[in-house]
């Protein structure tokens, strides 16, 4: 019986060798798709986290009520979206040193009214900052970043 | 010995008269919890992490979701991770979650709860909401 595996010396064909340029290059590939997603998901984690963070606290006796930066851009979007001729609306809310800056951009109808939407906008913006809570709203700082028509 | 009985997974703790100990278990309080909190009118959920929300798209209902116990001693305090409802007066929900929360564990429990903590995390619109009970996201919107 002969043995199949080579002996020493002896000359071994190879096919679809990799050189070390190509391991390289893949290894560098597989890093590269490997860090991306990890990135990725860090940075969602890291977003979702800071979405989440209370910029509006208020005490009711049994304990504290926070609500989160994302919900109050939710309800002022909502309410500023009820509006008529707002076509539609972002905001962003930022809480630093004990204010509240809100940044505003408009989407309106193409014959609106910019002076009374954003009017209406605004006093939207802060009754309901009112509504939220019992204690005091801290001081605002809005900025109205756009208006379009749409 | 039955009534010498220990359940050991246990944090929270109530006495029972000279029979032995009864515990029970931060996982039991959170549930209690998370059923109080479900019958708010105003409040549509729980908001959990994100291993939390997986497993949820993953149809596994779980009622300790969006629940942190913190026990000492004898007293509980709560924080609750809240989904509202667009609309929705905040305070007053977040005020009723909160005495519905504190009534449900102590007299279930008899432990004293200090305080329960409302975090409002997400607010949802009625459109939304039904949207994703129905599966899509363009219903309603087509026509």
């Amino acid at each position: 019986m002969t043995s199949t595996l080579p002996r020493r010396g002896d000359e071994v064909e190879t096919r679809g060798e990799r050189t070390g340029a190509s391991l390289g290059l893949s290894s560098f590939l597989r890093g590269l798709l490997l860090g991306g997603v990890a990135a990725a998901f860090l940075g969602f984690q890291v977003g979702d986290y800071l979405s989440r963070r209370p910029v509006f606290v208020f005490d009711t006796g049994y304990g504290s009520v926070r609500v989160s930066r994302e919900a109050l851009e939710s309800i002022f979007v909502g309410g500023i979206e009820a509006a008529t001729d707002v076509v539609a609306a972002r905001v962003r809310v930022r809480r630093k040193r004990g204010r509240m800056r809100i940044n505003l951009w408009l989407y309106l109808e193409h014959d609106a009214s910019v002076e009374d939407t954003v009017s209406g906008a605004v006093s939207i913006l802060y009754s309901g900052m009112r509504d939220l809570g019992d204690t005091d709203v801290p001081p605002v700082e809005l900025v109205i970043e756009d208006i379009t028509r749409i | 010995m039955k009534e010498d009985f220990k359940v050991e997974r246990a944090e929270g703790r109530a006495e029972a008269e000279g029979r032995g100990e009864v515990r029970i278990s931060n996982d039991v309080l959170a549930v209690i919890t998370g059923i109080a909190a479900g019958e708010i009118p105003g409040v549509t959920g729980m908001a959990g992490g994100f291993v939390e929300n997986i497993s949820e798209k993953l149809g596994r209902h779980d009622l300790r979701r969006g629940v942190k116990i913190e026990k000492q001693d004898d007293t509980v305090s709560v924080a609750l991770y809240i989904s509202v409802e667009y609309g929705c007066r905040i305070p007053e929900a977040a005020r009723q979650l909160q005495v519905k929360v504190k009534e449900a564990v102590e007299n279930m429990t008899d432990l004293e709860v200090t305080a329960v903590d409302v975090h409002v995390q997400e607010v949802v619109f009625p459109a939304k909401k039904r949207d994703d009970a129905s599966g899509s996201r363009r219903e309603g919107r087509d026509d």
